[in-house]
């Protein structure tokens, strides 16, 4: 406990430590939130429903996707990449607490930090453009949005892993990593809901694991899924997360007897 | 004595890929790499005893670092064996984490954009160290290398040196049995180079903790170390005293003669007992080799009026030097 509450000062420290770095990426944030309210407000001048959504719920649905994206994919763990390319894992080697233990005591502390502001600037937003909140206020609906919301977090942590991971075998991680990025945003329904693109597109994506990301926690907020199929679904999921982990737990065994160790 | 440290056959290779300059192999080599197996330390054996003061050296690339790596766990090798205070350090038991300390002479562990007591406030929690165990610990070094006034200040706004210091601090607030360390005087001017070295003999005469150290500077080695490892093509070439070191590779003496004015000294004789470094008539440094020091003594003291007369042993980077000209020759012979 002593050693999480150290960390949790360390990590806040640091954030502060640059004052104008901190409050510039809090801005670009709102930025985004801009961007995409403006982009949907023009979609909607000329229609009043795409897909199964009217203005409201794809506003609501930018939103959330906006709080759930800062939540699950903010991820301190992909510069465990560098630390390998670097050398700066050795030192991590060399404490007698677990790597995966002290990277994710950061990983919860940031994400934190992260949901922390993101819901004080996405209220900020609400109140000033007025956006109405479609909300499933059901404690079953709830609890298994929470449930999603914890699956996506473990997905996310043992996938953005594996691609660190690949940093014992290559000096530069930085495509597979941008590739990933790139593919996991589009894939998850953190742009735009997955179910207003063609139906054969819809259902090949669905079969990915990607949309519990982002798409799946928000259907279930909104209502807009039985509570069974969420389940399925989560279910489906968690079979993802025991293949990444053994994954990842088979590339560190295996990369840490080929590691070099350089940069020191 | 307890044997803390023991290591058998150790084999380390690592694997490169080799590239040829130009666009052409660029390409080429994107497609097709060129595998080559690099052999870093090749069947060294040596024991270590507790509160040891050893001196590691070699040339770039001899694979001093990697040993040191392989001991604390870092590398796995891939064959011999490595004992350290019983473990195997590849294993990296919280135990043995506990005991050793790895200092990193161009690596910070510190977070940069934070005072040094942050990092030092995670490490007490990483070792599990009382408040006022840490208190103690932390204020002992601190006073040992004056570093008080720098606790609280941003890492990235202290000079090298000071950075230096406060690593040390990190690796040793816990107490731990063995140091290693890796080029700690790397970069400092002659004033902080002292005061990690007596830093070093201090904590090892309080702690009897035991030091292996790398080092390209011989004078961390003649103030600190007792024992030396010479490393050299990954072998071992060189486990003893530093004083059997000179003993057996320095054969002689340096003299430097000075007469009174009435006398001049006579080149041609002097360079019979010996060679001749430097001449002005009224002085010379002579190396002489040391059967023959005592003929030389008599020679001087009957033949003139001496003014002054230092003999000495030639310094550790002169022994250094012969080994590795001794070696290499070796090599060479059996080539031929």
């Amino acid at each position: 406990m002593k050693l999480i509450i150290t960390i949790t000062k360390i990590t806040f420290s640091e954030y502060l430590a640059y004052r104008m770095n901190f409050i510039l990426w809090r801005f670009r944030n709102f930025l985004y939130l801009f961007f995409y309210y403006n982009f949907w407000t023009a979609v909607y001048t000329y229609q009043k429903q795409v897909g199964n959504y009217n203005k409201q719920e794809i506003f609501f649905y930018f939103i959330m996707s906006f709080v759930i994206t800062d939540i699950v994919f903010s991820s301190k763990l992909f510069k465990l990449a560098s630390y390998i390319n670097s050398g700066v894992l050795n030192q991590y080697l060399l404490y007698p607490v677990s790597v995966f233990k002290l990277m994710t005591v950061e990983e919860v502390v940031d994400k934190t930090f992260n949901t922390f502001f993101s819901l004080i600037e996405i209220l900020l937003f609400i109140y000033l453009f007025k956006i109405e909140v479609f909300l499933k206020i059901d404690f079953y609906y709830i609890a298994v949005f929470i449930l999603s919301l914890f699956c996506a977090l473990v997905l996310y942590y043992f996938i953005s892993l594996c691609i660190s991971l690949l940093g014992f075998w290559t000096n530069s991680v930085w495509a597979p990593r941008f590739l990933t990025f790139i593919l996991i945003n589009s894939l998850s329904g953190s742009f735009f809901p997955l179910d207003i693109l063609p139906k054969s597109v819809f259902e090949l994506i669905n079969a990915l694991p990607f949309s519990v990301l982002v798409y799946l926690p928000i259907q279930i907020l909104q209502g807009k899924v039985s509570l069974d199929f969420a389940l399925v679904k989560i279910s489906i999921a968690f079979v993802w997360v025991i293949l990444f982990f053994f994954l990842s737990l088979f590339m560190w065994k295996k990369g840490l007897k080929s590691y070099t160790a350089l940069g020191v | 004595m307890t044997k803390t440290i023991k290591v058998a056959n150790l084999v380390k290779n690592y694997i490169t890929y080799e590239k040829n300059t130009g666009f052409l192999a660029s390409l080429t080599s994107f497609f097709h790499r060129k595998k080559k197996i690099v052999k870093a330390v090749s069947d060294i054996s040596f024991e270590v005893e507790q509160g040891e003061l050893i001196g590691f050296i070699g040339p770039n690339g001899a694979g001093k670092t990697t040993t040191l790596k392989c001991l604390v766990g870092l590398l796995y090798p891939d064959s011999g064996t490595v004992s350290v205070l019983g473990f195997n350090p590849f294993e990296r038991k919280k135990e043995f984490l506990k005991q050793i300390a790895f200092v990193m002479g161009r690596k910070a562990q510190l977070y940069w954009d934070l005072p040094a007591m942050e990092t030092y406030m995670l490490v007490r929690d990483m070792y599990q160290l009382s408040e006022s165990e840490f208190k103690k610990n932390l204020n002992e070094l601190c006073d040992l290398l004056d570093f008080h006034k720098y606790l609280n200040r941003p890492v990235r706004t202290l000079s090298l040196g000071q950075r230096m210091k406060a690593e040390i601090i990190t690796n040793l607030v816990y107490k731990p049995k063995i140091l290693f360390l890796d080029e700690p005087t790397i970069g400092l001017d002659v004033v902080m180079q002292d005061a990690i070295r007596d830093f070093l003999l201090n904590y090892n005469k309080i702690n009897k903790a035991t030091i292996i150290l790398t080092s390209h500077y011989m004078e961390d080695i003649e103030s600190v170390c007792d024992r030396i490892l010479i490393i050299d093509h990954g072998k071992l070439i060189y486990d003893g005293s530093k004083f059997d070191l000179k003993f057996k590779y320095a054969r002689e003496k340096e003299f430097n003669i000075r007469v009174s004015y009435k006398h001049k000294l006579d080149k041609a004789r002097l360079s019979q007992f010996g060679k001749v470094l430097s001449y002005d008539a009224k002085t010379a440094r002579i190396l002489v080799d040391k059967d023959k020091v005592n003929n030389l003594i008599k020679y001087l003291v009957e033949n003139y009026d001496i003014a002054d007369l230092d003999i000495k042993e030639p310094d550790i980077k002169y022994v250094i030097k012969k080994v590795f000209t001794s070696v290499k020759d070796e090599v060479d012979n059996n080539n031929y």
